[in-house]
């Protein structure tokens, strides 16, 4: 009886920070990578309950509750030929016969979910009835692409009809602008999908993340698996409290509850501090932090994970505070009084709202340095749409690169999809640009 | 009572000294009966013998005597008064020098009657002393001068002494009182020091003896080793300090007792002049003897024997925690059976712990501090502890161990006496927490507490609640324990709870409250954890009631989380295919920014009860049971103090008696709103539901799909629209008035923590706010 949680991870993105994800967990819970419970972990308890992400195969091997998806072979190839290549059921991994991938097109990867859809939800089903008692899912994925973003955008549609009362959440990685020329068309029409069928998106940014790489390796050029590793800890940190629980914030939809007022606002930015090595290879060392520094940095604009661009009023919907570590509890009081006697955070005008903050005692092996993932409902996320938008009206004007969309069923008739992608994202934005006033309140009346 | 004033009787001769005297102050008030002739006319008169005589070479005491010889007033014989003295010496009427009764007093008019009945020794104006003094039947046989009489008087008051020291000893000695035994050392003392009295008085009569001979040719005076009256008091001085000091204790020792007696006397032996101290520090090794035996089998084996109730330790009087405790005069036989009664019933350690023993203040002797006194009780108790209550194997070692520590005690080596004891009470304390520690596994039970009755094991939790909430809603009459059991049991298997110590998990258990009518589960559920002696020395039932008290207020939230939860998927996520509705403006936007305040309110109010009162407190509570020190008693008081903390924060009571529960009402009646919120809710939600059948169908017969059987209820669709949205506001405004008055509250409450809620409520300023603009609104 554990809220189990399936996590879908589709397409090269999603495949790489799955990968990331699960040995970071398997590390954090003592499970080697055949699966098998390291000696340390086997000794009575460690306070955790691996079964929200692993479930036990009748010899003990402990077994992710991942299904793995790609169109073309290549990522789940290396993760096939890795050292973790026994942790993984290989019958939750869907590689297309073809291999041909979704040509970095949206409506190639939605149409290739089509085509496989029995496959696929017979691995969900699968999944789901393991389960005692299904929390939701998890869907690593990035929108800028043809897999990740299409046939995400299909699982979506599919696991919140086949589920309705099951929770969806995302781990969305927004592109860079120069990833891929159609990428405003594919990050569109998967937004609209992200809006109307997850419960909760994590957005993280490409561009946000090099930035925090680089500073953090003070390298120029940081690798995808570096970025990655960024990625699966931030995972890895804001599923603790799942996978430790304690007193509070131990179901999903607890957490969700608390940061997801109105169900359009529901994109999440997230802070992690500090990366050490730990995290991420070659950091740099960081000394000893304080859980008022943590905290603090939390707030900082440039630890978060996702580039979005404030103003005067953007604020804080809701934040919570995930601390792991030696924290002395007194602390936490003293910090939260001295940011709000400097006024680090700006509120919403329109209810109550507070950062909250929970505490996490992991057994680390090693250090017990003090360590803070943030979660946070922000209004400046409109910007990020807004950004969207705009360079999806730039390339639509010219209406380029349509040809290989009209290909695709879903726009042979026309392409009021991307008319209706334009108009929620569009709403979405102004949704959240109204949450900075205090009329929220009657915010959608007639 | 007839007194006899001796100086009345002292006939006229010497009233020019008399005059002079301070010693018989009482001359003055008494008339002078024999002469009246002037005092001054008298020493003017002999003025002239003096020269006189003085001429001869005679000291004038000579002088003086012969002229009163020549007066008819001849001195009284010498050694008819070293007669006398050793008679009186020994507390008998001498033949011319008697013991005068005591004299009356002279009582103060104003005295009450409660004064009156008392001896009025406050007031006595009569004789020099209270006692007595000599009466001379010197008529008849001469003169005594002043100096003589003083010096008799003097003497004669070593007489009175030794009367009540032997009257002491023969009413204490002959077991007539229950003086204990303290009395009785005294006594054994005392009796060593009149035997040496009684040995002097025999030197000095063969003295005297040796004299006589010579007495009858006073011409032949030998200055050698004749006794004289000087002689006699100078001999005699050192024992009549003794004498008196003995008096001293022996009049403490009728008042005082046991170790009050032992106090008294060691405050004495501070004195400046080293006779008295020493001959008081013998008084004290003497008496204190017994008080060290008692001493030495409390510290060493743990065991009280004080049949006379002479220790500062001594047995509750209360009879009801004496029941099922051993006799203190034959430990051994019922020792083991005595702590705990076989059958595990209600006898409570605690009570035991806390109520056997009395420290009884006035009998801690002055030579032990209090602080020192307090270690002594500790130390004991904590041995009788370990013993009849503790059941502890290694009890035989721990007193080899502690008696191995320890020497002899005795008053003399005081400082060794501290150092026995510090090492008795740290071995024993040391081994009671060791037991409580180790062989209870103390902490162990602390966690769960902490963990399954304050909720702090959240998975343990969740699933519990998942399980009987069905059950829970239901009336509080079709509540069956082994139901509540057995899901309690399920919990346990399924949560992180499995990897607990059995003996952690058998205690813990499900219980239905007393219930009344109309009451449901709900209102009656709770956890329980059953602790037994002596395990509730720590954990006793006013703590365990405090437990369940914090569990209840806690399982309450919790459910209202749930509730909450639940909430949530339905009003935000699962409302949003309804939002196309006509007829329904915002009202779904409107439910969730309420059910947001709420959803935060909860949280708040959590996160304050686990991190900022159970996780705060009970890292005080770790940080001193870390270090291992202090006693059971320091143990017992580290726990309450931390679930005093825990309670008053976490149920949010004041100091002040009558606003005591304010907030606990607020927060229970903002409870009781979201409550009826979710189930209005729940009904916009069905209405939605049923709404949308009714205009899909109504779109399908449109297009000719259904037959029209549709009747047509819009109307009836409306009004129960209208009264759910008027459930919705209600509750909502009912919720926003209680957080609002809640943090208004909790601004200005005592407890600093308290405080902090209100300031963690309103952080972004949200209801300070609203308080200001409600203000405004009032104003215009």
């Amino acid at each position: 009886m554990g809220r189990e949680i399936i996590s879908l991870q589709a397409g090269q993105a999603g495949n790489q920070i799955g990968h990331q994800f699960w040995q970071k967990l398997c590390a954090e819970h003592g499970i080697s990578p055949t699966g098998l419970l390291e000696d340390w972990a086997s000794e009575g308890s460690q306070g955790d309950r691996k079964d929200v992400f692993f479930y036990q195969a009748d010899d003990e091997h402990y077994i992710p509750r991942a299904i793995l998806i790609d169109l073309e072979p290549r990522v789940i190839n290396n993760i096939i030929s890795s050292p973790f290549k026994g942790l993984y059921n290989p019958e939750n991994i869907f590689l297309s016969k073809d291999g041909g991938g979704a040509g970095n097109n949206w409506a190639q990867g939605y149409s290739a979910g089509e085509k496989v859809y029995e496959e696929l939800m017979e691995m969900v089903d699968r999944e789901a009835d393991g389960s005692d008692s299904l929390e939701g899912f998890m869907l690593l994925h990035s929108i800028a692409g043809g897999t990740g973003s299409g046939l995400g955008s299909f699982l979506l549609e599919r696991l919140n009809d086949r589920f309705p009362k099951k929770l969806i959440q995302t781990y969305s990685v927004f592109p860079e602008r120069s990833d891929v020329v159609v990428q405003p068309y594919n990050s569109l029409l998967a937004m609209k999908r992200l809006v109307n069928n997850a419960d909760s998106v994590v957005v993280l940014d490409n561009v946000a993340l090099s930035r925090i790489a680089a500073d953090r390796l003070q390298m120029q050029e940081p690798s995808f698996m570096q970025t990655n590793q960024l990625v699966s800890t931030v995972m890895a940190a804001s599923t603790q409290t799942l996978r430790y629980p304690s007193y509070m914030n131990n179901d999903l939809v607890g957490i969700i509850a608390s940061l997801i007022p109105t169900p359009r606002c529901h994109f999440l930015m997230t802070s992690y501090t500090p990366f050490t090595s730990d995290e991420i290879d070659k950091a740099k060392s960081t000394r000893k932090t304080t859980t008022l520094d943590v905290m603090r940095r939390l707030l900082q604009p440039k630890n978060r994970m996702v580039s979005t661009t404030s103003t005067k009023s953007s604020c804080y919907i809701s934040c919570l505070n995930i601390i792991s570590g030696d924290v002395d509890p007194t602390d936490v009081h003293k910090s939260l009084l001295r940011i709000r006697e400097r006024q680090l955070a700006n509120f919403i005008p329109w209810g109550p709202a507070s950062i909250q903050v929970a505490l996490t005692k992991r057994k680390m092996m090693g250090s017990n340095r003090v360590s803070g993932v943030m979660m946070a409902n922000h209004t400046s996320m409109a910007s990020l749409f807004r950004a969207m938008l705009n360079s999806y009206d730039m390339l639509r004007r010219r209406n380029a690169f349509l040809e290989q969309y009209k290909k695709e069923p879903m726009f042979s008739d026309g392409l009021d999809e991307f008319d209706d992608s334009r108009r929620v994202v569009a709403e979405l934005a102004d949704e959240y640009r109204a949450c900075e006033t205090p009329e929220y309140i009657d915010h959608g009346a007639e | 009572m007839n007194p006899v004033n001796p100086a009345s009787t002292s006939g006229s001769g010497g009233q020019s000294s008399l005059r002079g005297a301070p010693v018989f102050p009482a001359t003055q008030t008494t008339p002078v009966s024999s002469s009246s002739r002037t005092p001054l006319a008298e020493v003017q008169a002999n003025g002239l013998n003096f020269t006189a005589w003085s001429g001869k070479g005679k000291s004038k005491a000579e002088i003086l005597k012969a002229w009163r010889t020549s007066n008819g007033q001849p001195p009284f014989p010498d050694v008819l008064l070293l007669r006398d003295c050793l008679y009186l010496l020994q507390g008998i009427d001498g033949r011319y020098v008697r013991f005068a009764l005591r004299p009356p007093h002279e009582q103060n008019p104003y005295l009450t009657d409660k004064g009156k009945a008392g001896d009025g020794t406050a007031f006595s104006l009569g004789k020099e002393g209270t006692g007595s003094l000599p009466a001379s039947d010197e008529d008849q046989v001469g003169h005594i001068s002043q100096s003589i009489r003083t010096l008799l008087a003097d003497l004669s008051e070593m007489g009175m002494l030794y009367r009540r020291v032997t009257h002491f000893l023969e009413t204490h000695q002959a077991g007539q009182s229950k003086g204990g035994m303290t009395e009785q050392s005294l006594c054994h003392f005392l009796h060593h020091e009149l035997s040496e009295y009684h040995r002097l008085l025999a030197v000095l009569e063969s003295q005297m003896s040796l004299g006589e001979p010579e007495a009858n040719s006073p011409t032949a005076e030998t200055e050698g080793s004749r006794l004289t009256l000087l002689r006699l008091g100078l001999w005699t001085e050192e024992m009549r300090l003794k004498l008196k000091l003995m008096t001293n204790a022996v009049d403490d020792a009728t008042s005082l007792h046991g170790g009050a007696l032992v106090s008294h006397i060691h405050a004495s032996t501070s004195h400046g002049d080293p006779l008295v101290r020493t001959f008081m520090d013998r008084i004290l090794e003497e008496v204190s003897k017994p008080f060290f035996l008692t001493l030495q089998r409390w510290i060493f084996s743990g065991e009280l024997h004080d049949p006379f109730q002479e220790f500062f330790v001594q047995l509750n009087p209360d009879a009801s925690v004496r029941v099922g405790r051993e006799s203190p005069y034959n430990p051994g036989d019922t020792g083991f059976e005595g702590g705990m009664d076989a059958a595990g019933g209600p006898d409570e350690a605690h009570k035991v712990w806390e109520k056997k023993y009395v420290f009884v203040k006035k009998m801690v002797p002055g030579f032990v501090s209090e602080e020192f006194a307090k270690k002594i009780f500790s130390t004991g108790r904590s041995l009788n502890f370990i013993r009849y209550n503790c059941h502890d194997n290694d009890w035989i070692e721990t007193q080899a161990k502690i008696a191995n520590a320890g020497q002899a005690l005795k008053y003399g080596d005081l400082a060794g006496l501290e150092r026995s004891i510090d090492d008795a009470y740290s071995i024993a304390s040391q081994r009671l927490l060791e037991i409580f520690y180790d062989k209870l596994n103390l902490m162990d039970h602390l966690k769960a507490l902490k963990s399954y009755l304050m909720l702090g094991a959240g998975d343990f939790a969740e699933l519990l609640m998942e399980a009987l909430s069905p059950r829970l809603g239901k009336p509080a009459i079709s509540l069956y324990r082994h139901h509540l059991t057995s899901d309690l049991e399920t919990a346990i298997r399924s949560s992180n709870a499995q990897y607990d110590p059995p003996d952690v998990l058998r205690r813990l258990d499900a219980r239905v409250l007393e219930y009344s009518h109309g009451e449901i589960g709900w209102d009656c559920f709770t956890l329980e954890y059953k602790v037994e002696a002596p395990l509730n020395a720590v954990l006793d039932n006013k703590a365990m009631v405090e437990y369940e008290r914090v569990f209840h207020h806690l399982w309450r939230l919790k459910r209202v989380e749930a509730a909450l939860t639940q909430g949530w998927m339905r009003v935000t996520s699962g409302s949003r295919m309804f939002e196309r509705i006509p007829g329904l403006t915002n009202d779904w936007h409107h439910c969730r920014v309420v059910q947001a305040e709420m959803v935060h309110f909860l949280r708040q109010l959590q996160a304050f009860c686990q991190l900022e009162v159970i996780e705060c407190s009970w890292q005080s509570l770790a940080d001193f049971t870390s270090k291992r020190e202090g006693d059971l008693d320091a143990l017992i008081s580290a726990h309450r103090t931390y679930l005093d903390r825990v309670a008053r924060k976490v149920l949010l009571l004041s100091h002040k008696r009558d606003k005591q529960e304010i907030l606990l009402d607020l927060v229970r009646e903002a409870l009781t709103a979201i409550l009826s919120f979710r189930d209005a809710t729940d009904e916009l939600y069905s209405w939605c539901l049923a709404e949308a059948t009714r205009l899909d169908r109504l779109r399908d017969d449109s297009r000719g799909l259904a037959p029209a059987l549709i009747p047509d209820d819009s109307g009836r669709a409306q009004d129960q629209l209208r009264s759910i949205r008027e459930r919705v506001k209600k509750s909502s405004i009912d919720f926003q008035d209680r957080v609002i008055s809640l943090c208004h509250l909790a601004a200005g409450h005592s407890d600093l923590d308290v405080r902090f809620l209100a300031i963690r409520m309103a952080f972004n300023g949200h209801y300070a706010l609203r308080r200001s603009k409600s203000k405004t609104l009032r104003a215009t």
